[in-house]
């Protein structure tokens, strides 16, 4: 199993798909972070330093958890549009255990990506704020907790979580609406799968 | 070492039969053609051998073994088939990820890029290359396991009159040295040269199987037998 994973990993640094999503994602976030740093105040908008202002300037991980999501797509579609499929199943035939290795070094490196993408957001804010003069940030402890919600409701786990939980919790989809998004992305992976596994028996 | 056998091989799409029970063997030391017209059933049947695609029933196996039951199997079988490159990897690149597949150390891979010759455009993407270069990087890919078995579907579609002469001369030394080749060809007179045995495929069926001269023994030349074979099938 490790050694699939070295070689899925060997296959993603060899192709530009992972060094254009870090570009976009480091890209973003730096862009997400100076508007949100030294736009606040003006037109109405919250007071720089405010939470609503620094909670606002932190969510980035609207932009990495898209940003892996397209990369997650490249990663398996991609050895369908290339045919490197073909040469990925001659070498172990049991799909099974490439699709895993393939799931689990995403899953590793979006977690990786996440986090680094917030540190270096995080840092750049704090810089952004001592030049404006902010050097107390009404945030603490809590900040993850605050940041996430924005992005992952719209996830499984989120719309998960709407609708098992117990009335409507601040931060998560009405659970009508989560129950929606859950058989969305279930209907979505399903048709992927479905098409992907057509095409294994034409080619 | 190194037998493959069809035993009953079908395979049907609903109602089109690719393969209709096919049954042959190819031999190790020797190189053997899967002759047909196009859409005969030889691409399907390969297809089938590599584990690709699923028998509807009868078998092909490798030493008696299923492709998807061999422990390694590109140290086993190499195959040569309609090439599949990302486009944005050099031909390092991709035979360095050929290697780490194969469980293979990288040494072999500057060895097979110089014999294919292909150490100049190693580090250039494989967007650029020719068909040819492609060819001769996909078998240098097939052939970075060490396997004993070659299984090529067209290898000579796409090479210049150089490149099948050199296709040709480490195809038989392969054989040569006790290795097992199944190539695939709807020309006849692009195998003639170099193939011992033929497995001759019409719609799907074996039409006639043995060493090249035994099967073209009352014809004038082998095209002509070849397409008697195919001819005398259709009517019959």
């Amino acid at each position: 199993m490790n050694t699939l994973i070295r070689i899925e990993w060997r296959k993603l640094v060899t192709t530009p798909a992972l060094h254009v999503a870090t570009g976009i994602t480091i890209g973003l976030t730096a862009l997400s972070v100076v508007v949100g740093v030294l736009l606040a105040g003006y037109q109405g908008t919250p007071p720089a330093g405010s939470q609503t202002n620094v909670e606002k300037t932190l969510s980035v991980a609207a932009v990495s958890s898209m940003v892996m999501l397209v990369l997650g797509i490249l990663a398996v579609a991609g050895e369908h549009r290339h045919r490197t499929v073909i040469s990925t199943y001659l070498a172990e035939p049991r799909r099974g255990r490439v699709l895993a290795a393939k799931a689990s070094l995403l899953a590793a490196l979006g977690t990786a990506f996440g986090a680094v993408t917030f540190g270096f957001g995080y840092g750049l804010a704090v810089l952004l704020y001592a030049a404006r003069g902010i050097h107390h940030l009404e945030v603490d402890v809590g900040i993850l907790q605050n940041v996430w919600p924005s992005v992952a409701k719209w996830l499984p786990t989120g719309a998960g979580v709407a609708v098992t939980g117990p009335g409507s919790a601040p931060g998560l989809l009405a659970p009508g609406v989560a129950a929606l998004v859950l058989v969305a992305w279930a209907s979505a992976l399903c048709l992927l799968a479905t098409r992907v596994s057509m095409r294994r028996e034409l080619r | 070492m190194g037998t493959i056998a069809f035993r009953g091989l079908t395979k049907d799409y609903g109602a089109v039969v690719a393969v209709d029970r096919l049954t042959g063997d190819v031999e190790p030391g020797r190189v053997t053609a899967f002759l047909g017209p196009n859409g005969s059933g030889k691409t399907t049947s390969m297809r089938i051998l590599l584990g690709l695609t699923s028998a509807t029933t009868g078998s092909a196996t490798i030493d008696g073994r299923p492709y998807r039951e061999l422990a390694r199997p590109t140290r086993v079988v190499g195959a040569v088939l309609d090439p599949g490159f990302h486009p944005n990897r050099t031909g390092r690149q991709h035979m360095r990820i050929a290697a780490l597949q194969a469980g293979v150390s990288d040494v072999r891979v500057d060895a097979l890029l110089d014999m294919m010759d292909l150490t100049g455009v190693a580090d250039r993407w494989v967007r650029g290359y020719s068909l040819g270069m492609r060819q001769r990087l996909g078998l240098a890919a097939a052939l970075v396991g060490d396997p004993h078995v070659l299984v090529l579907d067209e290898p000579f579609n796409g090479l210049d009159p150089d490149g099948i002469q050199i296709m040709r001369a480490f195809l038989t030394g392969f054989a040569g040295r006790g290795g097992t080749v199944l190539l695939s060809s709807h020309l006849l007179s692009e195998v003639a040269h170099i193939a011992d045995d033929a497995l001759i495929l019409n719609r799907g069926r074996l039409v006639a199987a043995g060493p090249i001269d035994e099967l073209t023994d009352n014809a004038s030349d082998l095209e002509s037998a070849f397409r008697t074979l195919i001819h005398q099938e259709i009517r019959s």
